[in-house]
C-alpha cells in the first residue's frame, strides 16, 4: 500500500512538473516571433520591433527619405501635440507601444500605432502570417479601422 | 424619512464628487536617480537604454503622512542625464519614456546632446497617469539614445528624475 501511495506521489509530482514547464511555455509561445525588422507596405519606413518587460515595442529604425525638404533637416515630430516634443527625431521613434500577446487569439493587441504624418494615436491590433504582419488601426470601434500588412525584412550578417 | 433620505444621498453625492475632482494644495518632491543602461554592442542610431524600477514611492508617501487617496496627480518637473566625457560626444539625443506592467508608455522628456556632459532635458507638457505608473509594481525608465556610430561597450546614462507629488490635505 506504501509503495503504490509513493508511486502515486510521484506520478502526480510528475504530471505538475510537466503541466507547470508547459505552462511556461505557453506563456512565450509566438509571442517573440512578432520581434524583428519590418517594413510597412508604402516602404517609407523600416520598424524594428522589441520586446521589453512583458509587451511589445516598435520603434523606426530606417527612413526612405530622412531629411525634410522644407528644413534640410533630418525629420522630426513635428505633428505631435505637444509643441515639446516637436523635436523627438522620427528615426528612433517608437511608433508602436505596449502590444501584450494574446496566446488563444494568436495576437499582439492592447496597444497603439502612431501616424507621425498626422500626429494621430490609433488603437491597434496585429497578426501574424507567414512572416507578413496585419497592422489594423482603429478609432473606438476594431470592425472600423483600416490595416496595412509589413513584411519582415531578412538582414544578411556581416562577415 | 424620506426627507432626510434626500439629504443623506445629497451629501454622498456632493461629498463623492469633491472627492473625484479635489485640487492639490500641497506638493512633495520625488527624485529618481538611476542608471539606464543600453547593453552593447550599439549600432549607429536609435538604441534602447533602460531599466527596470521598483520605486520606493510607496514608503516615501508614507513617511510623510500622504496617503494614495489624497494624492491628486504625480508630473515630471524636471530631468538630466549626465553622460561620460567619451559618451557625450557619440550621443546625439536622448528621449525618455516611462512605462509600468498595466500602463502604457508615456513620452516624458527629450533633449539633443550637442557634446555636453551634463544634459537638461525638455519635459512634455503632456502627462498622463504618471501616478498610476510609479505605483504600480514594475515600472520601467526607457531612453532611445540615439548615437552617431558603433559602439563595442554599454551605454550607461546617469539619470535623474524630480517629481511632484501633487497632493490634498484637509
Amino acid at each position: 500500500m506504501k509503495k503504490s501511495i509513493t508511486l502515486m506521489g510521484a506520478i502526480a509530482l510528475l504530471f505538475a512538473i510537466s503541466s507547470f514547464t508547459s505552462s511556461l511555455v505557453s506563456v512565450n509561445a509566438g509571442g517573440d516571433d512578432i520581434i524583428g525588422l519590418w517594413e510597412p507596405s508604402n516602404g517609407k519606413a523600416r520598424v524594428k520591433i522589441e520586446k521589453i518587460g512583458s509587451k511589445y515595442y516598435g520603434k523606426i529604425v530606417w527612413l526612405r527619405e530622412p531629411i525634410d525638404p522644407t528644413t534640410q533637416k533630418p525629420k522630426v515630430d513635428k505633428n505631435n501635440e505637444d509643441a515639446k516634443m516637436r523635436n523627438v527625431p522620427l528615426r528612433g521613434y517608437r511608433l508602436l507601444k505596449d502590444f501584450v500577446y494574446d496566446e488563444e487569439s494568436k495576437e499582439w493587441s492592447g496597444g497603439t500605432i502612431y501616424d507621425p504624418e498626422s500626429g494621430s494615436l490609433y488603437s491597434c491590433v496585429i497578426t501574424m502570417k507567414n512572416d507578413v504582419l496585419n497592422i489594423r488601426g482603429y478609432v473606438g470601434v476594431k470592425a472600423l479601422g483600416r490595416t496595412d500588412t509589413w513584411k519582415r525584412i531578412k538582414l544578411k550578417k556581416k562577415k | 424619512m424620506k426627507l432626510l433620505q434626500s439629504i443623506a444621498l445629497c451629501f454622498i453625492l456632493v461629498s463623492m464628487t469633491t472627492s473625484c475632482f479635489q485640487e492639490a494644495n500641497n506638493s512633495k518632491e520625488f527624485i529618481i536617480n538611476t542608471v539606464l543602461v543600453g547593453s552593447g554592442p550599439l549600432f549607429e542610431g536609435s538604441n534602447t537604454c533602460q531599466v527596470e524600477i521598483s520605486s520606493n514611492i510607496a514608503d516615501y508617501i508614507k513617511e510623510n503622512n500622504i496617503t494614495t487617496e489624497e494624492i491628486v496627480d504625480v508630473t515630471l518637473t524636471s530631468a538630466s542625464v549626465t553622460l561620460d566625457s567619451s559618451s557625450s560626444k557619440l550621443v546625439e539625443s536622448i528621449n525618455l519614456q516611462v512605462f509600468s506592467d498595466n500602463f502604457p508608455m508615456q513620452n516624458v522628456a527629450f533633449a539633443n546632446v550637442d557634446g555636453n556632459e551634463k544634459v537638461n532635458l525638455e519635459v512634455a507638457d503632456v502627462q498622463e497617469q504618471l501616478k498610476d505608473i510609479l505605483f504600480d509594481d514594475k515600472s520601467y525608465i526607457i531612453a532611445d539614445a540615439t548615437i552617431f556610430e558603433d559602439l563595442d561597450d554599454d551605454l550607461n546614462l546617469n539619470t535623474e528624475l524630480v517629481f511632484s507629488i501633487n497632493y490634498h490635505k484637509q
